[in-house]
């Protein structure tokens, strides 16, 4: 695929940013982007700045220096509410309220966006199916579901809307090995139904490696190497980024 | 938010709405309660429709409410008058004083008799064991503890005027009228200040001090009013003019301290005893009274919680996010907070007059604080996490409110509303001291008359009615708030 046409398709993509948390700089001069279409892993340690690299992306943080452009629109110049309508967000955690049913919580964006009755029903139903999920699970609360039936809904609530980018932090951390694998197992289902532009933020190299079609890997603050996940694992730049691909000496979260 | 303006207004005008009756005042002491009934009787009795607005506590509180036409008219001193009302007391005659009144359009009816003046009294064995007979006496008594109404205390003709004139050097502490006898009794005072016509004197034994140096003034009573007051009204009030001397006034103040007769009661005794009616309308009774006072309890605390609800929350959700602004806000409810309540009530009648406005204001600007602090913190205390998934789902300000802010911050805005609740309907009980009415009623009156019958009256209620608004919000609460959502800190 020639260089310039790939440039042009970009889901979202960082120049020059810059971003300063009180008297730390979280990010260094960054610019990366990240294709339409695919996935793509940000892989890095806690303090890396990979989360912050998502949330300028949906523009919940505004960079200190640089631009950032999300599906064609400048966020320094733009209608976010619109632009974030086109955009599923999910965080490890927090993803779900608390004080909401989970079939609430899933429909949320829904009902925010006034669509008809019977559509959200129809996309509910869509949604639990490819994730696996009991209807019996929307009567309750978030608490009373184990934690990978809690992400499979954040994951559901996020994919509501038909998003063109599904906006990922951390999604499947906290699970058991073999929740952790049949989860993934369902997302790769769920993008090959909804072949959704994703980015996912993610600490654990088994996890972007089994996901993403491509890698960027990060460290204080900036950006280590990115490219397919056949070239980094292949051809790692350098002994941190090989590190961080094979995860030996990758910490937790 | 219409109908909160609507309430407001219905609020404001209550109290104005029907200018027909005539609106009795009283002093919170016993023979004030006994002379405004007779004059409240005596004109029910010639069809008149009478409002009465009794208890109220201290001169300052009843003048006002005479000066800003809440009252007509109110049963009061010469030698009130002179000191506190018009500051000249070197006004003697009544004629002068009757004079001076007129340029501020009062009046005072034709004194009813007797000159109930101050005097200082200590009790039998005390002036026996020191051979006390007159103020001056005082002088060689060494220590002796003191304690004195507090409007004697302070006022300018009371304490700080005798100590001067007798030269004496106590130090003197301020009690309840009534509760000074009891003091007296139990030997913890040895000398007060009683009024001359005091029912008690007889019945605590106690001695009056002779006043050698002339120091008081002459206290006589008369119904003080607007010079605007209607002859017919005027005509039938003054037919009590004249007809109570000190020694009536004595046994009339001291009838009122049998637990088993009301003041009404020894109103309309008077009232027959000189044939000015035929015959004593029944009191209400008790179940209607306890009715009575627990719906005006619950219309003062309800409205003025809605309001504080309604603003609470409402400045919360606009200050929440502005740091400064919700300290500053805090900060103004908290000092609000430490006005005592009766200064508080005290402070609002120049504005709002007496009775049930200044009351709810008062009560709303006490609740404020409670509502806003807990809607404030608790929205504080949410993960920002929770915010920035909202702001990703695109909600507006008021969508994240709605659906994400208010719900989750809910167990402790419920708390802080059922905060508020249960002040109000403790501090509601002060609001009667201001003619608010409610559950206060009984207790001041109560107190006023040394009643502990008639405290109950009021106690009891308002202590169950803060119990049941307890468990009403625990209700609330199970209502709107899913159950591992309670108690929980976000």
């Amino acid at each position: 695929m020639p260089e310039r046409t790939v440039k042009l398709d970009q889901a979202a993509e960082l120049c020059e940013v810059t971003l300063r948390r009180g008297d730390v700089l979280a990010l260094k001069d960054v610019t990366v982007s990240f294709p339409r279409n695919l996935t793509t892993a940000i892989l890095g340690t806690s303090g890396s700045g990979k989360s912050s690299l998502v949330q300028l992306i949906i523009g919940l943080l505004e960079p200190d220096g640089g631009s950032v452009r999300t599906l064609g629109e400048d966020l320094a110049d733009c209608d976010m509410r619109h632009l974030r309508k086109r955009i599923g967000y999910a965080v490890q955690g927090v993803s779900l309220y608390p004080h909401l049913k989970v079939g609430r919580n899933i429909v949320l964006p829904a009902v925010l966006d006034n669509w008809p009755e019977q559509d959200t029903r129809a996309r509910l139903d869509e949604l639990m199916n490819i994730m696996q999920l009991r209807p019996d699970i929307l009567e309750r609360y978030p608490h009373e579901l184990s934690g990978g039936q809690q992400q499979r809904a954040g994951l559901c609530r996020a994919m509501m809307l038909r998003p063109e980018l599904l906006l990922l932090d951390e999604p499947f951390s906290g699970l058991d090995t073999m929740t952790r694998r049949s989860i993934h197992q369902e997302f790769l289902d769920l993008r090959k139904i909804e072949p959704v532009s994703t980015v996912i933020v993610t600490h654990d190299p088994q996890e972007a490696l089994a996901l993403a079609d491509r890698l960027v890997v990060m460290m204080g603050g900036t950006v280590l190497q990115s490219g397919s996940a056949e070239a980094v694992t292949g051809q790692p730049a350098s002994d941190q980024v090989r590190e961080l691909c094979t995860g030996l000496r990758a910490t937790g979260r | 938010m219409k109908r909160t303006m609507l309430l407001a207004a219905l609020l404001f005008f209550a109290d104005n709405a029907s200018a027909d009756p005539v609106v009795i005042g009283s002093k919170n002491f016993a023979e004030n309660y006994i002379l405004a009934e007779a004059g409240a009787q005596l004109l029910e009795s010639r069809g008149y429709e009478v409002q009465r607005r009794f208890g109220l506590n201290g001169t300052k509180i009843v003048f006002e409410a005479l000066n800003n036409r809440t009252i007509d008219l109110y049963p009061e001193y010469t030698g009130t008058v002179t000191e506190v009302i018009l500051e000249q007391p070197e006004l003697k005659q009544f004629d002068e004083i009757q004079a001076a009144l007129a340029r501020h359009e009062l009046r005072l009816l034709a004194p009813l008799g007797f000159n109930n003046s101050y005097a200082i009294a200590v009790t039998a064995g005390f002036a026996q064991q020191l051979d006390l007979q007159n103020i001056s006496d005082l002088g060689r008594a060494g220590r002796v503890r003191v304690g004195l109404p507090h409007e004697f205390l302070n006022r300018s003709d009371g304490w700080a005027g005798l100590k001067e004139r007798y030269d004496i050097d106590q130090p003197a502490t301020g009690i309840e009228h009534s509760l000074a006898y009891e003091a007296m009794a139990s030997g913890k005072l040895d000398v007060t200040a009683v009024y001359t016509t005091d029912g008690e004197i007889l019945r605590s034994q106690l001695v009056l001090l002779h006043d050698d140096l002339g120091y008081f003034p002459q206290y006589r009573a008369a119904f003080l009013t607007h010079t605007d007051l209607p002859a017919d009204v005027a005509a039938i009030l003054e037919l009590m003019s004249g007809r109570i001397d000190d020694r009536r006034m004595q046994q009339l103040n001291l009838q009122v301290l049998d637990p088993e007769v009301s003041f009404a009661d020894v109103a309309a005794g008077f009232l027959l005893d000189e044939g000015l009616i035929e015959s004593s309308q029944a009191a209400p009774g008790l179940a209607s009274r306890l009715w009575r006072n627990t719906r005006q309890h619950l219309k003062l605390t309800g409205i003025a919680l809605a309001l504080a609800i309604v603003t609470g929350i409402g400045i919360a959700v606009l200050v929440h996010a502005h740091k400064r602004a919700a300290n500053v806000f805090l900060y103004f409810t908290g000092l609000l907070q430490t006005v005592p309540s009766i200064a508080l009530l005290a402070l609002l009648i120049p504005w709002f007059g007496i009775g049930q406005t200044p009351a709810i204001i008062a009560l709303f600007l006490y609740s404020l604080l409670p509502i806003a602090r807990s809607t404030i913190t608790a929205i504080l205390a949410i993960p920002p996490g929770y915010r920035q998934v909202a702001v990703a789902m695109a909600m507006t300000r008021r969508q994240q409110m709605h659906y994400v802010l208010l719900p989750l911050a809910m167990p402790h805005v419920i708390a802080g509303v059922r905060t508020a609740a249960v002040i109000s309907i403790g501090t509601a009980t002060l609001a009667a001291f201001i003619g608010a009415g409610g559950l206060g009623d009984p207790i001041v009156t109560g107190l006023a008359l040394n009643d502990s019958a008639m405290i109950l009256q009021g106690a009891i209620p308002a202590a169950v009615l803060a119990i049941l608004t307890e468990m009403a919000f625990g209700v609330l609460e199970r209502c709107l708030v899913a159950p591992h959502m309670r108690g929980r800190k976000n």
